[in-house]
Formats: C-alpha cells, structure tokens, sequence
C-alpha cells in the first residue's frame, strides 16, 4: 500500500484522547492531513467544516453525540461525508448512520484498511 | 450498704461488716469486760449507738466502772443515750419470762430511733449467764432468727456465754446459731468458725474464681466476636463496593477499551512505517511510543480497579484526596458520558495529603459520586452536572464537597440517609452513604448533607489533614502522577 498523496483534510472528532491521535496518527500515514476535535461542538466552533473533506465522529461524546453532529450539520446545509466510529456497535446504530446518510459505521478499533477505504470512496464522492 | 465496715474494736477479729451476728464463750468476768470494753469503745467513737445487756454476776456498776476507765468522755455518750447498759432481766426477761417475739421487736426499736436520731447503726452486746435450761430451746431458735434479722440492717449484735454454764451440746447449738464465735484459749483469743461459715467462705471464693474465669472467657469471646465484626464490616464494604462497581461495569470496560483501541490502531500505524514501500523509522518510533503510553493507560485503569476489589487489611497512609477524587473519576468517566452527566472539577491546587487508608477513601468518593450519579438519573429539564470541589479547611483540614442538581434531600429523611440501609432508590441497597459515614468516623472527620442551591444535594466532608510531623517525605500518590485518560473535556462541558 503506497502513500496516497492528497491535501485533502480529514476532520476527526473524539472525546478519548489516546484514540483520538491514534487516528489522526493513522490518518496522516494514509498521506491525508489531519485535524482532531476533542468534541463536535469544538469542531463546529472553530468552523473547520468548510474545510473538510470527510469527518470522521466518536458516537458518544459529552455535549454533543457524533449523530446530532451530523444532524447539525445537514440541518445548517453544511453536510460533509461522516464516518461514525464507535465503540459499542450494534445494529440499531447501524440503522440510523445508514438513515442519516453516513459513509460508514466502523467499530473501534477499526482496521486500517477499512477506516483507509472509507476515506478514499469519500474522496471519490468529492 | 453491705460493703460498709465497722471496727470491732477486738483485734482477732478487726473489722465486720453491718448485719454481723456472733458470739463470745468466757471464763472470767475479767475476760468478758476485757472484750467488751474495747467493742462498746469502738461503737461509740464510731457514732453508733450501742446497748449493753449485763446479766449477774457483772452488774451495770460494774460495767460502767470499766468503762469510764476505757472511755473518757462517757459521761457525755451517757448524757446524749449514746449508750445504754441494761439488765438481763429488764430486757430478756421482762414480764418474768423470754419472749422471742418481744425482744426481737424491742432491737427493732431501737434501731429505729438510732437512725432516727442520725447514729450510724447500732451495737449490742448481751450476756446469757440468766439462761436456764427450760428456756435453752426458744433462745436458739431466737439466736438462729437474729441471724436474718440483722441481715441488710445497720445492725451488730455479739452475744456472751459463760463457759461454765455450757456443755457440749449448747456449745454446738451456740456455735451452730452465729456466724462466728470467740473463745479464749492457751491465753489469746481465737476464732473458731462454723463448718456453714468456712463452707460459705468456700462457696464465694469458689464462685469468684468461676466468675473471674468467666470475665475472662466472656472477654476473650467478645474480642473475638468484635474482630469477626470488623471482618464482617470490612467483607461488607468490599461487597457493596464490588456492587457499586458492578453496576458500572460496562463503563469500566470501556475505560479499558479506549486505550487498548489506540494501542491497536497505533501498532498498525506503527507497522505500516516499518514497510519496505513506507518506511519512515522516525514516524515509526513515534506510533511505538504511543502504543507503549496507551497500554500503560490501560494498565492504570486496570491497577484502579484492582485497588478497589482488593480485599487488604486497614493501612494508613499519606494520602492526596485530589488523586483519590482522579482516580475514581478515570473509572467513571464512560458511566457519566453513557448518562449524559458532566463534571465540574475544582480541585485545590495545593492540598495536604491526609492520613487514612486509600482504599477506603476511594470508596468513600466512588459512594458520593454514584450517589449524586443517581440522583440526576431521572432529572429532564437541567444540565446533569456534578461538582466536586477540595480546599483546605481552617488550618489543618481537607474539605471535600459533591454537589448534584438530582431531586434534592427530603426534609423529613435527611436525618437518616447515613443509616444503614436506608435508602430512597428503588435498587438502592441502603449501604453507600453509611459506608461514607463509617469511613469518616474511621478517620476522625465530619460528614454532612445539605440542600443544594438551586437544586439537588451537597455533601461535604472533612478530614484531618496529616500533620506536618508525621508527615512522609515518600511521594505518597502514585495514583494522582498516573492520572491519564481522563479527556479535557470532563471539566469544561
């Protein structure tokens, strides 16, 4: 696997620190940049949406789940291709990341190949 | 009352106890006066009121003659009916004949009026040189009757017999009807105790050893009974703190989880720097040094857990409350997310360690913060937020508070929610916040709840801070320096 070279942003939005760099580590060996959020509302706060290429959320998350983060951001006109991570996968969050419209619903941890296919069909999409 | 003694005044004998009732065997009439001179001596200068029957050959001139030489002031005690010296045959044998019933009434009497009249009690003495064969039988019977008659009674009564008017048979009757009696013999006076008194003597030395063997049995017992307590205590807190943890054991998985994820993420970011196409060591290193982080976050929720499942003995040791508050708070993070409930952390930048035992003080925190836990699980129309606070109280306190904005404190039941097993949750099982008090009292603090402003409950303790002097220079909190996976966000929602 080479490194894809794109300047594309991956935002990434996770409450758990070490998980949190985990991906974002991974995400910039994919050859992408990458930004990471500790919550949705920091991610929106700081108005990096425009910027992003993908998102990929925590579900659970204090304040804000990684779900009404992307409601939010479909319901403001700003939607941009989410993949929801989550740690507690069953099939009711499947169903509703499909309903919403997400590129993918990955437990964690999540292959590196998986969470790298999911980035590039999004890209694909851009 | 039967602990109070009086002084005979007859050196063999020494002191006697009120309620004594005994008896004088003697040859001479010098013998007789000898012994009662010092006993009326003793009564008097005892405050106590005495009565001395005199039978022939002594008469009461006599009597009195012996005393004056004994007893200076005599003429006053005389004065003052301190004394009174009668005749046989005025005070047995009034009316010509004895009367049992008559004279025991007539010490009755007098008893009466002596303590009427303020003396201590009163002393008797009477002589039995008028006792006649015929009335031999009826006077046992009423020597044997004074026995429970002078009983509980500020009472003493010596009775005289001449050893000359006594055979064998009406000495073993005198004998048998007084608790003890004194004879002279080979010149100095004994004391010849009955086979009842010695046997009685026997008896209470017997049952003291008995008793005293079961003071000590009982007291051993009870020391057993009170560790078993404290065993059963401590099983008990260990219990309901494995309970406590049970009904959070999904979030605590999950505080384990969210580092083993990074580990594993991070181990195949680190593998893909290692390949032949991608190699880049120095990114390489830098995923590895990631990994071996998270997994030792990992390791620290799991040394967490283990410190509250642990059964240890009691151990008290310098301890930081803000590392203890961290430490339960790293374990309960993934349960306040799940329940949407939030954190407010105001913890005192400096704070002395206090002296106690960590295991117990991280269950009394993980007690106060499930319980505020659970006292916001039904509340809909406000911010879930818990607040926690540490500051040094007064000079040499720690003061802890937990504040919830749950349905507040009844009133009514506030007075009761340290009890054991009282609780207002339908699932509660009534031991948390005992547990708390328990611990508290362990540690020589104070624990109270309040109404929380606008709404819920606050509880704080207070705990003494270890004083400077004992105070150990060993760094005493390794679980405040481990403190990790907490996000930045707990404090900040």
């Amino acid at each position: 696997m080479g490194r894809v070279e794109n300047t594309a942003l991956i935002s990434i939005a996770d409450d758990g620190e070490s998980f949190r760099t985990a991906v974002r580590d991974m995400v910039e060996s994919f050859g992408f940049t990458a930004t990471a959020f500790t919550s949705g509302v920091k991610f929106l706060g700081l108005d990096r949406v425009q910027d992003s290429a993908c998102l990929i959320a925590d579900l659970r998350m204090p304040g804000m789940s990684g779900f009404e983060l992307h409601d939010r951001l479909v319901a403001t006109g700003r939607s941009i291709p989410t993949t929801f991570l989550t740690a507690f996968p069953d099939a009711k969050g499947n169903d509703r990341a499909a309903k919403a419209g997400a590129v993918a619903y990955l437990s964690k941890p999540c292959h590196r190949d998986d969470l790298l296919a999911r980035i590039r069909s999004t890209a694909r999409r851009l | 009352m039967a602990t109070e003694t009086r002084k005979t005044g007859i050196d063999v004998v020494g002191d006697m106890p009120w309620g004594t009732h005994f008896c004088l065997f003697y040859d001479t009439k010098e013998d007789l006066l000898d012994m009662l001179i010092s006993y009326c001596k003793a009564g008097l200068e005892s405050e106590e009121f005495c009565l001395w029957v005199v039978a022939e050959p002594l008469t009461i001139e006599e009597a009195l003659d012996a005393l004056k030489d004994a007893v200076p002031d005599l003429d006053r005690y005389l004065a003052d009916c301190s004394i009174e010296i009668v005749s046989a045959c005025d005070w047995y044998l009034l009316g010509g004949t004895f009367d049992l019933k008559r004279v025991t009434g007539a010490w009755h009497e007098k008893l009466a009026r002596a303590s009427a009249k303020g003396y201590a009690g009163v002393r008797v003495t009477g002589d039995t040189a008028w006792l006649e064969k015929k009335d031999w039988k009826d006077f046992c019977e009423y020597e044997e009757g004074l026995n429970e008659a002078v009983a509980n009674q500020h009472l003493a009564v010596l009775c005289t017999y001449p050893l000359a008017a006594c055979g064998a048979a009406e000495i073993l009757d005198v004998v048998r009807t007084h608790q003890f009696a004194l004879a002279r013999r080979h010149g100095s006076w004994d004391i010849i105790e009955t086979a009842g008194l010695k046997q009685a003597k026997a008896e209470i030395k017997r049952l003291n050893e008995g008793l005293e063997q079961r003071v000590v049995e009982r007291t051993s017992q009870l020391m057993l009974a009170s560790e078993a307590l404290r065993e059963a205590q401590a099983d008990l807190a260990r219990v309901t703190r494995l309970m406590t943890m049970g009904q959070v054991t999904a979030s605590i998985a999950h505080e384990i989880f969210q580092p083993l994820s990074a580990v594993v993420t991070n181990g195949n970011t680190c593998l893909h720097w290692l390949e032949d196409g991608s190699l880049d060591l120095g990114k390489a290193r830098s995923a590895a040094s990631r990994t071996v982080r998270d997994a030792e976050r990992a390791n620290d929720i799991i040394r967490r857990i283990r410190a509250l499942i642990i059964r240890s003995e009691t151990q008290k040791v310098d301890v930081d409350m803000n590392g203890v508050i961290r430490d339960i708070l790293a374990l309960m993070h993934s349960e306040l997310l799940k329940r949407q409930m939030s954190v407010s952390l105001a913890l005192a930048a400096t704070l002395p360690p206090v002296f106690g035992d960590r295991v117990q003080l991280q269950q009394l925190m993980l007690n106060l913060i499930m319980n505020g836990i659970e006292a916001m699980a039904p509340v809909a129309d406000r911010p879930k937020e818990l607040t926690i606070e540490t500051r040094v109280e007064g000079t040499d306190h720690v003061l802890v508070l937990v504040r919830d904005v749950g349905e507040g404190l009844d009133p009514d039941k506030v007075d009761r929610i340290f009890d054991p097993f009282f609780t207002t949750k339908p699932e509660g099982t009534g031991m948390g916040l005992a547990i708390c008090r328990s611990v508290i009292e362990a540690h020589d603090g104070c624990i109270w709840a309040s109404p929380g402003v606008p709404h819920g409950a606050m509880f704080q303790f207070t705990l003494p801070a270890t004083a400077v002097s004992q105070r150990t220079y060993s760094q005493s909190s390794s679980a405040a320096a481990g403190f990790a996976d907490v996000p930045e966000t707990i404090g900040s929602i």
